[in-house]
């Protein structure tokens, strides 16, 4: 006879699947890292670098 | 045995959709980046096109203006995609990229007198648009 997942039971599967998550993401990152170069935070950062940089440009052409 | 697999297949479906929600951020930050530096190589193009007097005082001041307001869009574009991951914020700041890239084009690139100078700068705002539409595409 099949035994049926109690609530308590699912309740401790939500939990460790939910304290697994930010590891596999840490994880998932890290691997995306290595292989691709950057991370989507470091192409963000490097972006805003850009503008601020093409700004100051601007102002500088400006005379402001 | 059972409640193993119970354990096993939701951190199975967690690790697939952290690695497509870290892939596609990966990617639209990439696009952000291009999307910047394509506007840097914009101005540069327009001040050497300025400074060889092939575009007036004028102009060169009313596009300088447009591109720093693209500058201040970009950098609130940055800020929605890397607080929120994607929309409804990010949407709102790419519509107002997309605005103020329309704007350099009515405004700026298709006031130019001269017709060289307006089909550079036109050619260098085609790779503009063509990233803010991929950014769209992933937001």
């Amino acid at each position: 006879m099949p035994k049926t997942t109690t609530l308590e039971e699912t309740v401790e599967i939500l939990n460790l699947a939910l304290g697994v998550e930010p590891v596999v993401l840490n994880f998932v990152k890290g691997i995306l890292a290595g292989a691709q170069g950057k991370t989507g935070d470091q192409f963000l950062a490097e972006a805003d670098s850009i503008w601020a940089s093409v700004a100051a440009t601007a102002q500088a052409e400006l005379g402001q | 045995m059972r409640k193993r697999h119970l354990v096993i297949i939701p951190v199975i479906c967690l690790l697939f959709m952290a690695i497509g929600q870290c892939d596609k951020y990966q990617k639209v930050g990439q696009s952000a980046r291009d999307f910047a530096l394509g506007v840097q190589a914009f101005q540069q193009t327009e001040i050497v096109l300025h400074q060889q007097n092939k575009i007036t005082d004028q102009e060169h001041q009313k596009l300088e203006t447009l591109i720093l307001e693209v500058a201040k869009t970009g950098q609130t574009l940055d800020q929605a995609i890397n607080q929120v991951h994607s929309n409804p914020q990010a949407r709102a700041a790419l519509d107002a990229a997309v605005s103020q890239l329309n704007a350099l084009l009515d405004s700026g690139i298709l006031q130019i007198k001269n017709p060289d100078s307006e089909a550079q700068l036109r050619l260098a705002f085609t790779s503009l648009k063509a990233i803010v539409d991929q950014i769209a595409l992933f937001s």
